[in-house]
């Protein structure tokens, strides 16, 4: 952190305390406990030159002051402080946060262990039993633990203290097989086997609970082999692992292992938004599910098992599928509209926001069209739908389910790959 | 700013974010709008704090163990209620850009 960042900090936090000393403690210490915050994200999301965004942090603090001492002055009123004091209060903090300034202190609450200037990261070392050993990186050095000379956000705001596996493994993998697989197993492990690096970024930084990654089109930049060069992942947390946390995990690893620097962009592009084809009206085959599936946790994981059912978050090929009568049909089970939404982005190309205002949970069956194929049928069953001129789901979802994608522009956050390299090895 | 926090509230609840920090909703601002300075501590914190007692938002502090496990402070977390969900709508459905914020009233207690 550069000495003009430094100050400007110590006069963001040095003005806070001024302002809420001598109110109630849990008044005082929420305000100065949100500024804390919005200034570590400040400094984790830093992305521009030093000296800019300590003006930026210079300019947010001083076009709030009025605000400050106005915000300062009603909770004098509501806690029935003296009203001469609320008036002085002003003129005496901005002296003393000037002060503050000058002298660069930092130190808001001696209690409270420092946030800004050490960022802890955490290196696993593998094997049985090794527990995570901590080393630290302060923002005003400009080198890595690992030895590069370049540091940049994404990298950082991996690097803060994430979970990371308790062992892994990555090897490239040159069989030259087309396919590849990835695995969420229990226990909090991880498994791919024959899988570019751009399908673990986009599995590793999907924000969305709801989805098994980010569309191939959410993502840009990076070197040309981290779309070609397959590689196994074995990787396991040591506990069980929520889907979250094994993205968190993940993306830690990615970190250390392919240097893999990232940032989202969020830029206006082409969205659908889902509506009511006929308002107040759902289509014949949507159906509101008898299920609570309130109580039942949403996994995108989740696939077609043999002799189960999902009765809540199902979103693939119909249960009812009946190859033998040609009769097949994609399905969505217990999944709310904006779930739904959620899932067609990465068959349209296209983020879709649900804007049907349709709370609760749905089951529908929908034939498959262009843009969702129907899975190869296992070996021996015909695929009913061999030779035939599939619809398209802008007239399959009207027609089947009442609802209609209507073409706007709109927000759409974009993953930038910043650095990836090779990997280092195990 | 209260109409803008609202619409950037509901945009956010549409693209699945359910609950926000202040630092992200003034990105958040920021980005729309395509400028680089972020809204005031001051301003934000302000604003935030009087759409809560107006009632279109909540907040709560996220669990404690979450920081303490990344090792940064703890967040305070918003999210738009029904009323302020309905307050973003009506301000969608407006034309002008200078929306005033005294068209956000204090909902009617039940």
């Amino acid at each position: 952190m550069t000495v003009f960042l430094r100050i400007a900090v110590a006069c963001v936090r040095g003005w806070t305390w001024l302002y809420t000393s001598g109110l109630p403690p849990a008044a005082r210490s929420a305000r100065r406990a949100e500024i804390d915050s919005d200034l570590w994200e400040s400094l984790t999301a830093q992305e521009g030159d030093a000296g800019v965004e300590a003006v930026l942090l210079f300019l947010r603090l001083l076009l709030g002051i009025p605000d400050d001492v106005g915000w300062r002055m009603e909770q004098d009123a509501i806690f029935g402080s003296v009203p001469r004091r609320s008036l002085t209060l002003g003129g005496q903090a901005i002296g003393a946060a000037f002060l503050m300034c000058a002298t660069g202190v930092i130190h808001v609450d001696a209690n409270r262990k420092p946030s800004f200037e050490p960022i802890v990261r955490v290196v696993h070392r593998r094997g049985e039993g090794a527990q995570p050993a901590a080393a630290t990186v302060r923002f005003d050095e400009d080198v890595h633990p690992s030895g590069r000379s370049h540091v940049e956000r994404a990298d950082r705001a991996a690097s803060v203290s994430a979970p990371t596996f308790e062992a892994a493994s990555v090897k490239p993998n040159t069989s030259g097989l087309p396919n590849g697989q990835d695995q969420i197993l229990p226990g909090g492990r991880y498994r791919d086997t024959n899988l570019s690096l751009l399908f673990l970024i986009r599995f590793a930084y999907d924000p969305s609970p709801h989805s098994r990654g980010l569309a191939p089109f959410d993502v840009v930049g990076g070197p040309s082999w981290i779309g070609s060069d397959r590689f196994d992942v074995t990787a396991t947390a040591g506990h069980d692992a929520s889907l979250s946390e094994m993205r968190l995990m993940l993306q830690a690893l990615l970190a250390e292992r392919f240097h893999v620097q990232t940032h989202f962009d969020a830029r206006q592009m082409p969205v659908y938004r889902m509506v009511l084809a006929q308002p107040g009206a759902l289509g014949a085959q949507l159906h509101r599910t008898e299920a609570d599936c309130t109580r039942e946790p949403f996994d995108p994981f989740r696939g077609i098992t043999s002799g189960e059912s999902y009765r809540c978050g199902y979103f693939g090929p119909s249960p009812n599928v009946k190859m033998d009568t040609g009769r097949a049909y994609q399905a969505i089970r217990g999944m709310t509209i904006e779930e739904f939404a959620l899932r067609l982005h990465e068959y349209l190309g296209r983020r879709v926001i649900d804007a049907t205002g349709l709370p609760g949970y749905f089951d529908a069956d929908f034939e498959f069209t262009t843009e969702i194929v129907m899975p190869p049928p296992p070996p021996g069953q015909p695929n009913p739908y061999d030779g035939r001129v599939l619809p398209s789901i802008f007239s399959v979802l009207p027609q089947q389910l009442g609802l209609k994608l209507e073409s706007q522009r709109g927000p759409s956050d974009i993953l930038v790959i910043d650095h990836a390299d090779h990997p280092t090895p195990d | 700013l209260e109409v803008a926090i609202c619409r950037s509230a509901a945009t956010l609840l549409r693209r699945g974010v359910k609950e926000f920090h202040g630092y992200q909703l003034a990105k958040h601002l920021g980005d729309e709008e395509a400028r680089r300075w972020l809204t005031a501590y001051g301003t934000l914190y302000r604003a935030l704090g009087r759409l809560e007692d107006m009632g279109f938002l909540e907040s709560r502090w996220e669990d404690p163990e979450i920081p303490a496990r990344e090792n940064r402070p703890g967040r305070r977390l918003y999210r738009l209620t029904a009323a302020g969900e309905a307050a973003a709508k009506e301000a969608r459905h407006t034309r002008t850009t200078t929306v005033s914020a005294r068209r956000l009233r204090k909902p009617e207690p039940a």
